[in-house]
């Protein structure tokens, strides 16, 4: 009698649109916040950027869930990077050339710059209903807008045939954003803990850019211009995966 | 010594005044169950299953045959499960225990198959009796109100028993499945041939199970010729119980007549026939059974008794399964039906309380469903109107076709009003009197004005056909030549126009208007409902969701139901696999609904709502109780769901709100999963562009082999006070079950709807 009466229902929902006013914000069995740590590597097509793969960025994302369908999330991460030796092939091939008096080509450079990059992400998440979702778990599209800041903390980097020209490490803090489409899935596998898998889509926005010249007048330019090309490359398609508590 | 003696002779003389008073007492609510539980209820049906297969398992049979016969056992055990938790069946009541002593006299000689077999009643107003596998048989309400005496119950009792004995349940499940797949020599028949060969087959089961039943039924002490007489009593039970004309002059009065052509100019004819057609059908024709069991009757010589527990006995017992036809019909929303079983009752028992306010129900009821039906621009006037309707009811099915919603509004109040007067102390008739005061006023166009308190000339010519002329004017003997010109027209021409003739309820309370109580009732009914109207349609327009903003909001924020208690019945579960088979693992299927009958528990509580379970399934704690709680509930659910009419006042709300009470809940959840998984459907266009744009075809492809995830949640709430449903919801998801946190998600969200306050 029930199965039937369900049936019924069920193929029938049309017949029983009842809305109410209230406002039901279950979160997740009544968690309506969720706090993760994120492991993001920085992945790039490209096989010069493999060696930034083993040196992930970390981040904490916080989710608020603000009705049924949507949540709000902050972030906050950091990362210690490297652009090594062999990764000036593809810089070259975008038609800069570090013009300087006694260099012959860009590969007359060899070593490596370290820098830290430090991002802060605002963004607000969407849950396909549809799919079962109800925020914060489940399916969900995330647009977001995020902020990073890169500092070279270490220029390691040395003209091959002579004396670096014009060497001198004072090196401003960069900023570069970028807008951010990300796809991805929270599952909760008991009452609070949940693992969340993302891909992210970065579409660069580097209206802060300090440095972005075309001809170099020193070493310390070609660098912040080579870290922001290298950035706004890396940071196109990104992958994450997380671990994280709703409460 | 002597003391002693007289006082065991008293108590002796006592049991038997009681025992003879308990059997002819008659109840005239629905009947219960009574005493244990027995073991049929006891147990999951997949543990029943699971049984039946080690059985199975150790027989020395070939392969397939042991496959079919595992399969018979999930089919049949779920399948006699689904009836034995309906809410249908009955144990220990007054039915049960009469088919039972019955029984044990049929078996008297065969103690060892009367261990295996067990009866109940099932609440069906069809007629009939069906055995099981397992050794359970099924006899309906229907069937008992029908029987002419007690022998005849027992010859369908060895009939049904003759099935048992000899396995023809599980033969014609074998046998079905041998044909249908073309096995061995039904491998040269057609599809036709092979649908006739079930039905052949079936046909000769029932032939073995007459003789069978015959040869059983001469051990007993009843008479040999009931056996007979009870296949009559078959070709005639879709008719009413009995046959007695109707007469509708118990709805008229002096002054409150009804126009000729409500009456049919001549009867039906009785279409049944034992000689019929049988050639689709899975019974032979009566006359075919007859002549098989009389050849086997006529060299017997043995002639037993009608009845063996008593006439009264019987009596009282069937007076009891007539009374329960009202429920079941009431339940069903049969309320022509009804009606005239009311009539049938009221002259055979001459009890005229209880019958009155059947009577005055039904047609209280009957008037609020096409009054309903009316307001939805539904012609369903004819809805009830059928072929079988024949004899002396198909005068009542006639009439009541003729009478409009306005018409049976008129008929219901005077029929409530005399059922009150009957019955001066029963709230429910007053309340149905008052009830069928707003009713008429309600959404209608009727004013006070329209129903006259005396009775004038015209009166007469509008509802008389011979009225004594003399002594009239000359003007009233032209209009009374008039309105008799017009009656014929009317008659001839057009029979439902609103004409003024038709205007004979002008005069419907002319008496009844000189009681002041009724006409106060009548005035502040009016007065109730002379301005509300509007506001009424304004707040139902409200109250239901059609913009494309409220549901976005709803998307957003949900549905609201400001609930803080609820019932919850076990939530059902159903998992199909749609394929070149569809398949069903009803194992599986009763596992997760013991899963998620936990999980709607935890989830209410989780919520903060005083949730308390009514779950069927839950072994260890069933009782009599639970399951006169839970069948109590499906009648009042089945009585609201077949009365789309919200506000009509349930004849089964009285016992359902007794259990609100003890519970100190009215609302009830019902919910439920429907879990289907089915192929992608070919989409030609998408394999074109997909082709074209060749990098994207792995896309398509990894599409088209995915299959489709679908589950539906669906959960109602009733609030058996109002007797309204105070929320529903019903999502389609694509998701997949096996996901415990989507489960248990959508089911929290469920009830933090519930939960939610309504800011209204």
């Amino acid at each position: 009698m029930i199965r039937k009466f369900i049936l019924l229902i069920c193929f029938s929902s049309c017949l029983f649109s009842f809305a109410y006013n209230g406002k039901s914000i279950p979160g997740y069995l009544g968690s309506k916040n969720a706090a993760a740590i994120k492991i993001q590597p920085n992945f790039a097509l490209s096989e010069n950027l493999l060696r930034q793969l083993i040196r992930p960025s970390v981040g904490l994302t916080y989710d608020r869930v603000i009705n049924r369908r949507s949540s709000f999330t902050i972030g906050f991460g950091s990362s210690k990077n490297s652009i090594g030796d062999s990764a000036y092939y593809p810089f070259e091939d975008k038609g800069n050339y570090l013009i300087l008096d006694n260099s012959v080509y860009p590969s007359s450079y060899y070593g490596y710059i370290n820098y830290n990059n430090t991002y802060l992400s605002i963004s607000k998440s969407y849950y396909n209903l549809l799919s079962g979702s109800i925020a914060p778990m489940g399916f969900y599209t995330k647009i977001g807008y995020t902020l990073n800041l890169q500092k070279i903390t270490e220029d390691k980097l040395s003209y091959k045939i002579g004396p670096n020209p014009n060497g001198n490490s004072q090196y401003k803090t960069q900023y570069t954003s970028s807008f951010n489409l990300e796809f991805g899935s929270k599952r909760f596998i008991n009452k609070n803990i949940f693992i969340q898998k993302s891909v992210a889509f970065n579409l660069p926005f580097n209206f802060w850019t300090t440095s972005n010249y075309e001809n170099y007048t020193n070493i310390e330019d070609y660098n912040e211009t080579n870290l922001n090309f290298y950035l706004s490359k890396a940071r196109t398609l990104n992958l994450s995966i997380g671990v994280g508590a709703a409460f | 010594m002597k003391l002693i003696k007289r006082i065991i002779i008293i108590c002796f003389y006592l049991f038997i005044f009681v025992s003879v008073q308990s059997q002819n007492q008659i109840q005239y609510h629905a009947l219960r169950c009574a005493g244990e539980i027995p073991d049929d209820f006891l147990k999951l049906s997949g543990e029943k299953v699971q049984t039946d297969k080690s059985k199975i398992s150790k027989k020395n049979i070939s392969r397939t045959e042991k496959r079919l016969e595992n399969e018979f056992a999930v089919n049949s055990n779920f399948g006699i499960d689904e009836i034995l938790f309906s809410g249908k069946v009955l144990y220990g009541d007054a039915l049960s225990i009469y088919i039972n002593k019955v029984a044990d006299k049929v078996l008297e000689k065969n103690p060892k198959l009367r261990k295996e077999l067990r009866f109940y009643v099932l609440k069906s107003y069809s007629v009939n009796a069906f055995s099981t596998n397992q050794g359970i048989i099924f006899v309906t309400v229907g069937l008992v109100s029908q029987l002419e005496n007690e022998a005849q119950l027992a010859y369908i009792l060895c009939h049904e028993i003759s099935h048992y004995t000899q396995k023809h349940s599980l033969e014609s499940y074998k046998r079905k499945n041998d044909v249908l797949e073309g096995k061995g020599k039904f491998k040269v028949l057609d599809f036709d041939e092979r649908i006739q060969e079930i039905y052949s087959y079936s046909k000769d089961n029932e032939f073995e199970a007459d003789v069978e039943g015959v040869k059983l039924y001469l051990r007993t002490p009843y008479n040999k010729q009931a056996a007979l007489s009870s296949f009559d009593m078959l070709l005639f039970s879709y008719l009413p119980y009995d046959e007695i004309e109707w007469s509708i002059k118990e709805f008229q009065d002096s002054s409150y007549k009804f126009p000729v052509y409500y009456l049919p100019k001549k009867g039906k004819e009785i279409s049944a026939d034992e000689a019929e057609d049988d050639e689709e059908s899975t019974h032979p024709n009566i006359r075919k059974r007859k002549t098989k069991v009389e050849s086997i009757l006529e060299d017997e010589e043995k002639d037993g008794a009608l009845y063996v527990l008593g006439e009264d006995y019987f009596k009282s017992i069937q007076q009891q399964a007539r009374i329960e036809l009202f429920y079941i019909l009431f339940n069903h929303a049969q309320y022509k039906k009804a009606y005239y079983l009311s009539y049938l009752y009221r002259n055979i028992y001459h009890d005229t309380n209880f019958s009155t306010i059947v009577t005055a129900y039904c047609i209280y009821a009957k008037a609020k469903k096409a009054k309903n039906n009316s307001n939805s621009d539904e012609n369903s006037k004819n809805e009830e109107f059928k072929q079988t309707d024949e004899g002396a009811y198909y005068s009542v099915s006639f009439f009541f076709n003729k009478l409009n919603a306005d018409e049976l509004s008129i008929l219901s109040i005077r029929e409530t009003w005399k059922a009150y007067q009957n019955n001066k102390n029963d709230s429910f008739a007053k309340k149905l009197f008052e009830l069928a005061c707003d009713d008429l006023f309600k959404n209608s166009s009727f004013s006070l004005s329209k129903f006259k308190e005396q009775k004038d000339t015209i009166s007469k010519i509008d509802t008389a056909n011979n009225v004594n002329t003399s002594g009239l004017s000359k003007v009233d003997k032209l209009k009374l030549k008039k309105k008799k010109q017009e009656q014929e027209n009317a008659e001839v021409e057009d029979e439902s126009s609103t004409s003024n003739f038709k205007q004979y309820y002008q005069y419907a309370f002319v008496e009844f208007f000189k009681n002041k109580e009724f006409k106060e009732q009548f005035k502040a009914s009016y007065n109730k409902f002379r301005d509300k109207d509007e506001e009424v349609k304004k707040e139902e327009e409200s109250s239901v969701f059609s913009d494309r903003k409220d549901w976005r909001k709803q998307k957003k924020f949900g549905s609201a139901g400001g609930i803080d208690s609820l019932i919850i019945i076990n939530p059902s579960f159903s998992k199909t696999i749609y394929g070149r088979e569809t398949k069903q693992n009803l194992i599986f299927n009763e596992q997760q609904e013991l899963i998620l009958s936990n999980k709607f528990m935890e989830m209410a509580q989780l919520n903060g709502i005083n949730a308390q379970a009514l779950n069927l399934l839950d072994k260890e704690h069933l009782s009599t109780e639970n399951m006169n709680q839970y069948a109590i509930i499906m009648e009042w659910l089945t009585e609201r769901i077949n009365n789309s009419a919200s506000d009509l006042e349930l004849f089964n709300s009285r016992e359902a709100t007794n259990i609100t009470k003890e519970k100190t809940c009215s609302k009830i959840c019902i919910s439920g999963i429907t879990y289907t998984i089915e192929n992608q459907e070919f989409n030609a266009i998408a394999f074109v562009y997909s082709a074209i744009a060749f990098p994207v075809f792995p896309l398509y492809l990894y599409a088209q082999l995915h299959k489709k995830h679908r589950l539906y949640l669906s959960s109602v709430v009733f609030d058996i006070e109002s007797g309204k449903i105070i929320y529903v919801s019903s999502k389609q998801l694509n998701m997949k079950y096996k996901r415990n946190d989507y489960v248990n998600s959508q089911i929290y969200s469920l009830f933090h709807q519930l939960k939610t306050k309504r800011n209204d």
